[in-house]
């Protein structure tokens, strides 16, 4: 058995590898065949070429690119602008007024569209210019927005939701599940903090939003019914059994197309770039996910799960005292890394930590994916905060930064929930699925 | 790495781009005979065979060539958060290191790619499923993909170090991590700009 000190050191040279700047990739790679050298001599490589094709010949996993695929039409098709407007007249009259549409707005767009990047592009560019005249604090626009597009991966269905499951053998379908109260949740935290925000200083959200009559809104619910539609089918298909996680993708596909069509905006040139942008980021999450899959093989033959059994044991820690570390450590890793290498790269070594003090894998899941819409949100790294900069075009990154903060503590505030309640996300899948 | 300066990029850029248009027409295929599967199973109760291995088939090929693609457009995750705060000869021979290693990861999956195929031309294998797919044909173009791969990141490796001796800025410019522009570019549109002529 390997021992701790060994699983130390090799875990802090992986994070020293990924700092370096190598490919995601390549550092975990690195790291396994370094771990199969001292333990195995080399005789483990030879199983490398059957792990790499029966990682990427994963049906489950070709919900990736179809979510992937969906996103990108989605984006395409036009649909966002007309669905803010929609939102704005149902949540501009709230305390906070326009700052819920950005919210609202970012939440269901990236919850159908699976990139929280996309989201906060898009969601900017549409949102800022109605800001302009309205007075609004600047640094509160941009986190509402940064908040807003932080929850995609959150809101079912979400990719790191696949990429967990596929990594810890546990079910899409029930994490999707256990995912709809804390996502719910997360939105109306932010959007008390918004309302919180509005009324300890009102001068921060600028002017009330005229008054506009009920039917008007009821018939500006048209311009949501597309995202709405596609959220359905994939979860009523999942949840009435008619269909799987990947046939539900591939329904929703098709949807899209439908929607893009309706807005006159499908054309074969409009799909080629979708299917182009598919395969490219479709690539980029793939390839990580390969290599770490043979990482993973490669710790299990180490018995890495007794070692960190033992060691957890050793230490004594409660369930939720553990989960208050491990909440701290991805809080500290996430200042500096995205998603997909955060959740790739701390899975193989966390989860069996996890499962060996009790945890349950489908609420870590959650908190796991939660840890990372947190690592995109908190600042200095985060993709979503320098999109919104971007597209904002003045000012400085600081302003978003400080904007975010509000929110990070909305977030935080959720995971401690999250820790001391577990049953929030069990509930619904024992509900569905009876106990796992 | 992706855009018409690197000469890697201009010469494979093209047919990647056509091999990814090609698996994303697959991608929708796979989509309508499922639809029709779904349809199919609720009201006539029959299952159309195949769709299942199929779609899992066309994930390895379109990850595999979508590799290459993704590499030319310096799109593959890196963290480079320390980078800024490193002087620039530090970052060059990272940036090398960054590409040599890459080369080495393609290298061996090519190679123990081609001997998964290798087994499967050997005893003619067939998937264990109803359509008895000769398993030669999906891994075949998986193999072409990572080795498609595996060639690219080999140009570029050797690129990184003629440029580290030549032009160390040049090499931080075309193999160092994508710029901000970039990273919002890729996810956004899945593209750089001005990379690939519309079709």
């Amino acid at each position: 058995m390997i021992s701790i000190t060994a699983v130390a050191i090799g875990f802090g040279g992986m994070i020293v590898l990924l700092f370096l700047g190598l490919h995601v990739a390549t550092a975990l790679f690195l790291t396994a065949v370094i771990a199969i050298q001292i333990y195995f001599g080399g005789s483990l490589l030879s199983v490398y070429g059957t792990q790499l094709w029966s990682a990427m010949e994963d049906y489950i996993l070709l919900s990736i690119p179809l979510y992937i695929l969906l996103g990108e039409i989605l984006v395409r098709s036009g649909a966002t602008d007309k669905m803010y407007g929609a939102i704005a007249l149902w949540l501009g009259r709230l305390p906070g007024g326009l700052l819920h549409t950005n919210v609202g707005a970012s939440a269901l767009f990236s919850a159908v569209s699976g990139s929280s990047v996309s989201t906060a592009a898009t969601i900017a560019t549409v949102a800022l210019p109605s800001f302009r005249r309205r007075k609004y604090d600047d640094r509160l626009v941009l986190g509402s927005i940064a908040a807003g597009a932080s929850l995609g991966n959150l809101i079912p269905p979400g990719i790191a939701f696949i990429v967990y499951a596929s990594l810890t053998n546990t079910s899409v379908g029930q994490l999707y599940a256990a995912a709809i109260i804390p996502s719910i949740m997360m939105t109306v935290l932010f959007m008390l903090t918004i309302i919180g925000a509005a009324l300890v200083r009102p001068d921060l959200c600028g002017e009330r939003e005229p008054r506009v009559p009920l039917r008007e809104r009821i018939v500006r619910l048209v311009d949501l019914s597309g995202p709405f539609i596609v959220f359905l089918i994939i979860m009523g298909s999942v949840y009435t059994g008619w269909a799987t996680v990947t046939e539900s993708a591939a329904l929703s596909v098709i949807a899209a197309l439908g929607i893009a069509a309706f807005n006159r905006t499908l054309s074969i040139r409009m799909l080629h770039d979708a299917f182009v942008a598919t395969a490219n980021l479709t690539a980029i999450t793939m390839l990580i996910l390969a290599v770490a899959f043979y990482l993973n093989f490669a710790l299990g033959s180490l018995n890495i799960t007794q070692t960190l059994g033992a060691f957890v044991a050793g230490l004594g820690h409660s369930t939720t005292g553990l989960m208050w570390i491990l909440a701290v450590f991805y809080f500290l890793l996430g200042i500096f890394f995205e998603t997909l290498p955060m959740m790739v790269g701390t899975v193989p070594i966390i989860f069996p930590i996890a499962v060996a003090t009790g945890i349950d894998p489908i609420w870590f899941g959650v908190f796991m994916v939660l840890q990372c819409e947190l690592s995109l949100l908190s600042p200095p790294v985060g993709m979503t905060l320098y999109v919104i900069q971007a597209v904002r075009r003045e000012g400085n990154i600081k302003d978003v930064f400080a904007g975010t903060i509000p929110f990070v503590a909305a977030m935080v505030l959720m995971t401690a929930i999250l820790i001391h309640f577990p049953e929030l996300a069990l509930w619904i899948p024992r509900l569905l699925f009876g106990s796992h | 790495m992706y855009d018409d300066r690197n000469p890697v990029a201009r010469w494979i850029g093209p047919p990647v781009r056509w091999m990814q248009i090609a698996c994303g027409w697959a991608l929708m295929a796979i989509c309508f005979a499922t639809l029709y599967d779904i349809v199919a199973r609720r009201l006539f109760g029959h299952s159309v065979q195949g769709v299942t291995e199929l779609g899992a088939y066309l994930l390895a090929i379109v990850s595999a060539f979508g590799f290459s693609s993704a590499l030319l457009q310096k799109a593959h995750s890196r963290v480079d958060f320390l980078f800024p705060r490193m002087p620039p000869f530090m970052v060059s021979v990272l940036n090398l290191a960054a590409a040599v290693l890459l080369f080495g990861l393609a290298a061996i999956s090519v190679w123990q790619g081609w001997h998964v195929l290798d087994e499967s031309l050997l005893f003619d294998s067939r998937a264990s499923t109803p359509l008895q797919t000769p398993m030669w044909i999906p891994q075949g173009l998986w193999f072409i993909g990572l080795a498609v791969f595996a060639g690219v990141t080999g140009a570029c490796a050797v690129h990184a170090v003629i440029l580290f001796v030549r032009d160390r800025g040049r090499l931080n410019e075309l193999y160092g991590p994508l710029s901000l522009e970039g990273q919002i570019a890729v996810e956004t549109q899945g593209t750089l700009p001005g990379v690939d002529k519309p079709v």
